[in-house]
């Protein structure tokens, strides 16, 4: 194998992105009373840019309510964004008409979390597979066909298009939700927890599959993830969310290795290491308290109620996202550089 | 050797359906746990873990046809009635369960369910209880607990409901606990402190724990001894830094080379198990793990192997440990390529 080498390289960091998001903002109205009248708002997104360029992977990691899913479908625009824009080769999605935003979608499509609600119980693989075909205007037989093609090429067989969602295995109908999302031959794929509801066993199964298809589809991957170990393995750079915000983004080795948000250094040590030695050997940080609701986020710099080296400016100014060498950029107000740990600050 | 706390002998699990032969999801499972250790139960979905230890407490229902004996402090709990039971429940084996959404009764405060279990063992009345409640809820690192012992579940994060949850484990300070995957729910710094209070509160009331979970990195972190299981076996057992140093068996060797690791050389491909686990339904005829197995041979397909002593304290179920390569060679191969 010759691709230990890293998949990006500089000529591609500055290229034309394939997708570009520009001060994305998405926040649900909260509605109570008699009248239904907006009482709030839950800031899912909080003004999100970023870059991701052809063949590349981005990773989002974050944990629950920090507006990863959230970001991921306002990007496809599965949910209207409140603000911002986003372009897919050079084209503004955010402003395209219903019928355009449809072309549109023939480059950008979705695998889902969750393989058990994402398929229709009552359609034949070989029509959940083909269906995006058949709406794009390929007539039945084609489109068939071709499903048949995706269906080989994620590893199933042609026959079980034949079958029902219930058939399969949870790893099985995982594979169908890509095939389905492969058929249109699209640039970006946004892969929403794609192996977070999979036996580990499954699991690398499906990021192995994940890997040939990039390399032989050329494809571009947006991978939304909680772990941060199937993120590490399968991304070029990797951005880290906290509600609603970005906090870090990095290439992949540097955002292990030297990572200088305090809450990426804590999500790192939190993360159990399967080896015992490691881990008595470990400093981890256990961050205290709770995440606060996105609905009521605390001021300045959202991460500060439960960070350890916070300070009375953090609570007044919110940080902004900071280059701190090209390709890392961070939004802190104390970022830990030159090989500080936050472990040994918190002693 | 000392007497065990609980001695598992030769559990089975199976489950009736109307015409359906029975479906076998625990296959003869030997165990024990020692006072105050902690031996960790690995396996997916579907190999039997949780199974294992709900039908010792009883709480499977009457489908379940349940064989062999599991001796708790001279007891065995498979011959107990449902009445019996119940003075062990809560008291002297605690349960801590996976979703901290629906174990609690949502129209009941935190308090009350957690002074509830004091009071049915008979160990305070309700003004006691409810006062013990609070400083379980303080031990366990609830803030503000006197507030919170009069709040219903939904007012809980999830953390905070799982801390409670451990509260209610530890009330009566029980000599065994069963954590069933206490934080697969929860998010990782989250996780981080539920596990720092779960152990802290096992040190605390001297309890044996039983932790059944599917997250190997979990149990490198907290565990003594682990036993890996697949389709309602045990496959290996062993402490934890043989487990993970020297796996010998082919099942446990596929889901650590499955997991892509924080640590790990990051160009690695990862080298997944192939195939699918088997349905309980239709177990293969001889060793469970064989359709899927690198190294099954012609009598593997025919009769599965038996636990086999392969050095102090480990014990694995195959029939080619011979044939397979050193680990440490396969963890250098992976790292060279």
């Amino acid at each position: 194998m010759t691709d230990t080498a890293p998949r990006t390289n500089l000529d591609k960091a500055t290229g034309t992105p394939l997708l570009q998001v520009d001060d994305l903002v998405t926040h649900f109205p909260i509605r109570a009373g008699l009248l239904k009248r907006t009482v709030g708002w839950v800031q899912a997104v909080n003004g999100v840019s970023l870059r991701v360029q052809p063949n590349e992977t981005v990773g989002i990691v974050g944990e629950s309510g920090c507006g990863k899913t959230t970001l991921g479908r306002s990007i496809l625009r599965l949910i209207e964004p409140t603000s911002g824009k986003v372009y897919i080769k050079g084209e503004e999605v955010t402003a395209a008409s219903n019928s355009r935003l449809r072309e549109l979608r023939r480059d950008m499509q979705m695998v889902f979390q969750d393989p058990y609600a994402s398929l229709n119980p009552r359609m034949p693989i070989h029509d959940i597979v083909s269906e995006p075909l058949q709406i794009h205007g390929t007539p039945k037989s084609e489109a068939r066909e071709k499903a048949g093609e995706y269906l080989a090429a994620v590893g199933l067989l042609p026959e079980h298009g034949n079958r029902y969602p219930h058939e399969f295995s949870g790893g099985q109908r995982q594979r169908v939700g890509i095939a389905r999302a492969l058929t249109l031959e699209p640039d970006l794929i946004v892969l929403d927890e794609p192996v977070s509801a999979l036996d580990v066993s499954i699991q690398a199964q499906v990021i192995n599959l994940l890997e040939d298809l990039q390399d032989r589809f050329d494809l571009t991957y947006l991978f939304i993830a909680h772990d941060l170990s199937v993120v590490r393995h399968i991304s070029d750079r990797v951005v880290v969310m906290y509600l609603g915000n970005v906090v870090e983004i990095a290439d992949r080795d540097t955002l292990y290795d030297e990572p200088a948000h305090p809450y990426t250094q804590a999500l790192l040590s939190a993360i159990p290491v399967p080896d015992p030695e490691i881990e008595a050997t470990r400093d981890r940080v256990v961050l205290q308290g709770d995440i606060p609701s996105p609905a009521n986020p605390p001021s300045g710099c959202r991460f500060r109620t439960r960070c350890p080296i916070a300070t009375d400016l953090c609570a007044e100014e919110q940080p902004a996202l900071t280059e701190l060498k090209p390709g890392h950029q961070v939004a802190c107000h104390f970022p830990l550089v030159d090989g500080a740990v936050l472990s040994d600050l918190v002693k | 050797m000392s007497k065990r706390l609980l001695e598992v002998q030769d559990l089975t699990v199976g489950f009736k359906a109307k015409k359906k032969p029975v479906a076998h999801a625990v296959r003869g499972m030997s165990y024990g746990v020692e006072r105050g250790e902690t031996l960790a139960i690995v396996g997916e979905s579907g190999s039997g873990k949780s199974v294992g230890a709900l039908a010792m407490l009883g709480l499977l229902g009457r489908s379940a046809e349940i064989g062999g004996s599991a001796m708790f402090d001279g007891v065995d709990l498979l011959t107990l009635k449902q009445k019996e039971l119940r003075t062990y429940r809560g008291r002297r084996i605690a349960m801590i369960f996976q979703d901290p959404m629906t174990a609690f009764h949502p129209a009941f405060t935190i308090g009350n369910q957690i002074a509830e279990t004091i009071i049915v063992h008979g160990l305070g009345n309700k003004k006691e209880a409810m006062t013990r409640a609070a400083d379980l809820l303080e031990m366990v690192g609830v803030p503000e607990p006197g507030t919170r012992v009069d709040q219903y579940p939904h007012e809980f994060s999830g953390g905070m409901r799982q801390r409670a949850m451990v509260a209610m484990a530890i009330a009566n300070k029980p000599d065994l606990l069963i954590a069933d995957e206490p934080t697969t729910a929860l998010d990782v710094t989250i996780q981080a402190q539920v596990m720092e209070v779960l152990a802290e509160m096992q040190r605390e009331v001297d309890a044996a724990m039983i932790l059944i979970t599917h997250d190997l990195g979990v149990v490198a972190n907290v565990a003594d001894r682990v036993q890996v299981m697949y389709g309602g076996r045990i496959v290996e057992r062993s402490t934890v830094k043989t487990l993970f140093q020297q796996p010998r068996n082919p099942y446990t060797r596929g889901l650590l080379t499955s997991l892509p690791r924080l640590d790990g050389s990051r160009e690695d491909r990862l080298d997944p198990i192939k195939g699918s686990p088997p349905s309980i339904l239709a177990m293969p005829k001889g060793c469970a793990f064989e359709p899927r197995c690198p190294f099954a041979t012609e009598i593997c397909k025919e009769t599965g192997a038996e636990l086999e002593e392969l050095w102090l304290d480990h014990e694995s179920r195959c029939h080619n440990h011979a044939a397979m390569p050193e680990w440490t060679d396969v963890i250098d191969t992976k790292v060279a390529t």
